[in-house]
């Protein structure tokens, strides 16, 4: 309960008397904690590193501890997008088209040596050296193929980096715009 | 009649009439067999099917070859050194090298020991495949001889012996090589008649230190299992703009030609005529240039984005890709 709180808002501003029946926030941060717990993946693969995305989807490594079992079959529905696998020169305008279809705020991980940095296929004529050529990663896995807790491990430094983000989140900063005029 | 046949394991203990008998007898009552004659049907029939030469104990020659089979091991030692030995290794070196090699081993720098290793082991080499080349005929011929042991391979000899170049072997396996204006009679001679019924492959090779480009087309049937492996060797095209070689396609006697002779045309420029869909089957249909051949210019990118209608547009410029 401790942890959850901290995630959430100042611990230390709450009487000791009345936790845990009051939490202090501020609605951004709030939002954040929302935001970070139930990321939405888009059901998506391109190699090898689908398999054991997949495996991490599996009741056995259960992504759904995470918030994150909810795979969508359309961009529109999704917030997550994870790049499992080579990424070749064929498909990546197809990548791109799914990022641009996904609505903000959307985030980015790139699973595996080729869609960090090309993996093996340095000097090749098909492929693309990284995802982060086509759209804006946020958290890279390394691992040829990562095992399933390295896919966990990257989705938790994506809640954190989601939970720390300085700048205000962007649907909040729209609608204070717009409650202001 | 178990026992007039002797009770030994090895082919060469029967005569020919017994080994008859002996697979009759297999065929109609195994039980009856002893535990030896039992496997020596196994060794005659792995023999047969490998196409390996048979020695019966009344054949001639048989004495002989019972005679090299017992005395193998001991003999083989002295037939291997001669001529490889250390001594007449260190013979052939330079003279710089073999005073070197005199030297107690702990005085020679790191560097002249590598250069002594090396020296050693390029003339054990050499020295192997002099004494290689000594002992038998060239192994081409080897090879060749090899294949035809093949029934299949045989067959096709026998009919299709004008259209073929030449017979080796790819492995345990056999290959062909045929003449590029035979390719479809050949093929559908193996699909009807021998009734060869899958494709495994098609794929191609690039040479360009030979100034060839071959096409492996590889057969297999299930009723035996055999397996051949037919080569068509082309010209191979100076550059990657040069007009691309030509062969039959074999789509309409094998379906399954279809996406892999697309396959090779896409990566390799080779043109199947008569192929009814001849498209490249995996780069976006824009794309410069054959990248699986050896003469493929890596250091132009190109760069695939999507039109409106979502049609692959293929370039140069990097700001056109995705």
């Amino acid at each position: 309960m401790a942890k959850l709180i901290t995630q959430i808002g100042d611990v230390d501003a709450v009487p000791p008397e009345q936790d845990p029946n009051i939490i202090l926030t501020s609605v951004d941060k709030l939002l954040k904690w929302g935001r970070s717990n139930s990321l939405w993946p888009l059901g998506f693969g391109l190699a090898c590193c689908a398999m054991e995305m997949f495996a991490t989807i599996g009741s056995h490594y259960d992504i759904a501890r995470f918030g994150s079992e909810v795979f969508r079959s359309s961009p529109r529905q999704a917030d997550l997008i994870i790049v499992p696998g080579t990424l070749t020169k064929k498909m990546a305008p197809r990548v791109k088209k799914l990022w641009d279809q996904m609505p903000e705020p959307k985030w980015a991980i790139a699973m595996g040596a080729c869609a960090s940095c090309g993996g093996p296929y340095q000097n090749s004529y098909s492929t693309v050296l990284g995802v982060d050529k086509v759209l804006p990663v946020d958290v890279y896995v390394p691992g040829c193929p990562p095992r399933p807790e390295m896919l966990l491990e990257g989705l938790m430094r994506l809640q954190e980096k989601i939970r720390n983000d300085p700048t205000i989140s962007p649907g909040l900063e729209r609608y204070l715009k717009g409650s202001k005029s | 009649m178990s026992d007039e046949l002797p009770d030994a394991g090895q082919v060469e203990d029967y005569t020919q009439a017994q080994m008859a008998a002996l697979l009759k007898k297999f065929d109609e009552d195994k039980a009856a067999l002893t535990k030896n004659q039992k496997a020596a049907v196994a060794r005659y029939n792995f023999k047969k099917n490998k196409g390996m030469d048979i020695v019966f104990a009344d054949s001639p020659g048989a004495a002989e070859a019972k005679a090299a089979a017992a005395t193998k091991p001991a003999a083989a030692k002295p037939a291997a050194s001669t001529g490889t030995s250390a001594e007449d290794i260190l013979k052939t070196l330079p003279a710089e090298l073999q005073a070197l090699a005199a030297k107690d081993p702990a005085e020679l720098s790191k560097d002249e020991k590598i250069a002594l290793a090396k020296a050693k082991s390029q003339a054990m080499r050499a020295a192997s495949a002099a004494k290689k080349a000594a002992e038998g005929p060239p192994p081409e011929d080897v090879a060749h001889d090899k294949a035809l042991g093949f029934e299949h391979a045989k067959h096709l000899q026998e009919r299709f012996g004008d259209a073929l170049a030449k017979w080796q072997m790819q492995t345990d396996k056999p290959y062909a090589v045929v003449k590029v204006d035979r390719v479809r009679d050949l093929v559908r001679y193996l699909r009807i008649e021998m009734g060869f019924d899958q494709i495994r492959d098609l794929t191609a090779c690039d040479y360009p230190e030979r100034t060839t480009m071959e096409v492996v087309y590889n057969f297999s049937r299930h009723r035996d299992h055999a397996h051949l492996a037919v080569k068509v060797i082309l010209p191979r095209p100076a550059s990657q703009d040069a007009e691309l070689p030509e062969v039959p396609s074999i789509m309409g006697i094998y379906p399954g030609a279809d996406w892999l002779e697309r396959e090779v045309y896409d990566m390799y420029g080779i043109v199947f005529n008569g192929h009814t869909y001849l498209k490249r089957l995996l780069l976006p249909e824009g794309w410069t240039g054959w990248p699986l051949r050896k003469d493929y210019d890596l250091t132009k990118e190109q760069f695939v984005g999507l039109s409106e209608t979502g049609e692959d547009i293929v370039s140069f410029r990097s700001e056109d890709g995705w």
